[in-house]
């Protein structure tokens, strides 16, 4: 499961011959990472951070960052994205959700970036109620049923989220300067994480739709899917296999677990009172929407 | 298109049922399509190598809907499906 990074000396990007076979995007449509692949298995260029080749027979990936971008934002892409992609790749699904402990059982939180998935982790862990990850949610499937695996001990805010609910309290690793502005919080008694697999329950999908209350709507096995399927991680766009085996794996967590839509009003002062509401209403409903 | 035309289902499509729907992975685009329960019985009968006709009038004895409704809208399914590279006809 683990793979080794190996850095090499900042430099300007070469240019890679051909084109690439899959991109991300910003919501303006500019490139933000290219997908290309090597002999060896592929090559991930974030346009912005540095280029990430994974060789997946000797299971190392090495990274050649640009000059000037910090250590730390280029480990959390290689935390953050080349990991859940690879561990999706060999058949462990990633989903883009952080994910805490309530009453021994999992409960994620589902939702692209901006959506308030690392600060719900941290709302309820500085609650008592540990977090396994703030993003990338690993999900293993055994005779004991799904299971969701703990993850980086540390929680990413960014400043507004990490002053309410921390102040001066927290100890912060550097952050990413200009590069992203999100600060790394590490577990401790004050944010416990939790550091055994916890059995899946129920995944709440975040919207913000402005609301006022915090509001929970029954997905159907159908939405819920397509919930999934568009949050969560898949390397080889044009592997048909695992494609296949992708999307199974995800219909097979949408038709086993309530998937709920919920909504919160995104007001930092109330984030005690939305943890309440969630415990609540998993505790009463057992997550069934 | 017409209900009286054959149509070959794509080799790239994995059809999955949830819940009462049925969606389908198109492998070749990487993108899915969500059929209501008369739909999925439908793509369920084609890939059973049924004719759309012969899928049409199964669909009528298991449902409750007017054939002149059914016929609008499995014409217009076909041809949604079609656009997205789903089914073609036969050759």
């Amino acid at each position: 499961m683990s793979y080794s990074l190996v850095w090499r000396p900042a430099k300007q990007m070469d240019d890679i011959a051909g084109e690439p076979f899959d991109c991300w995007r910003e919501d303006d449509g500019e490139a933000s990472t290219t997908f290309h692949r090597t002999p060896d298995g592929f090559l991930l260029r974030f346009l912005e951070g540095a280029d990430f080749e994974i060789d997946l027979a000797r299971r190392i990936v090495t990274c050649t960052p640009l000059p000037e971008v910090s250590e730390d934002y280029v480990r959390n892409i290689f935390s953050n994205q080349i990991m859940p992609l690879v561990w999706t790749y060999e058949g462990l699904p990633v989903l883009h959700a952080s994910c805490v402990v309530i009453d021994g059982y999992a409960y994620g939180f589902l939702g692209p970036s901006g959506r308030g998935k690392s600060t719900l982790a941290a709302a309820f862990a500085s609650q008592g109620h540990a977090f396994l990850t703030d993003d990338g949610m690993l999900i293993e499937s055994d005779d004991k049923g799904f299971q969701v695996r703990p993850y980086l001990p540390s929680v990413r805010l960014m400043p507004d989220s990490k002053d309410a609910l921390f102040g001066d309290e927290a100890v912060a690793e550097p952050d990413d300067g200009e590069w992203a502005p999100k600060s790394r919080i590490v577990a401790s008694p004050r944010l416990p994480h939790a550091d055994a697999p916890a059995p899946l329950k129920a995944i709440y999908v975040l919207e913000n739709d402005g609301a006022i209350e915090t509001t929970f709507e029954p997905l159907t096995v159908s939405a819920g899917l397509d919930a999934l399927l568009k949050n969560s991680f898949l390397l080889d766009s044009r592997d048909k296999l695992r494609i296949r085996k992708h999307f199974r794996a995800m219909a097979d967590l949408a038709e086993t677990f309530p998937m709920v839509r919920m909504d919160y009003p995104r007001d930092l002062t109330r984030l005690s009172e939305v943890v309440s509401a969630i415990v609540s209403h998993a505790r009463k409903t057992g997550g069934q929407p | 298109m017409t209900l009286a035309q054959i149509y070959t289902i794509s080799e790239d499509v994995v059809a999955r049922e949830v819940g009462e729907e049925t969606m389908l992975l198109d492998l070749a685009s990487g993108t899915y399509f969500g059929l209501n329960p008369v739909g999925g019985r439908f793509w369920q009968l084609l890939e059973e190598g049924r004719s759309a006709n012969e899928a049409r009038d199964i669909l009528l004895e298991e449902f409750e809907v007017e054939a002149g409704v059914l016929d609008a809208d499995l014409a217009a399914l076909l041809e949604e499906m079609a656009g997205k590279g789903l089914v073609s006809l036969a050759a």
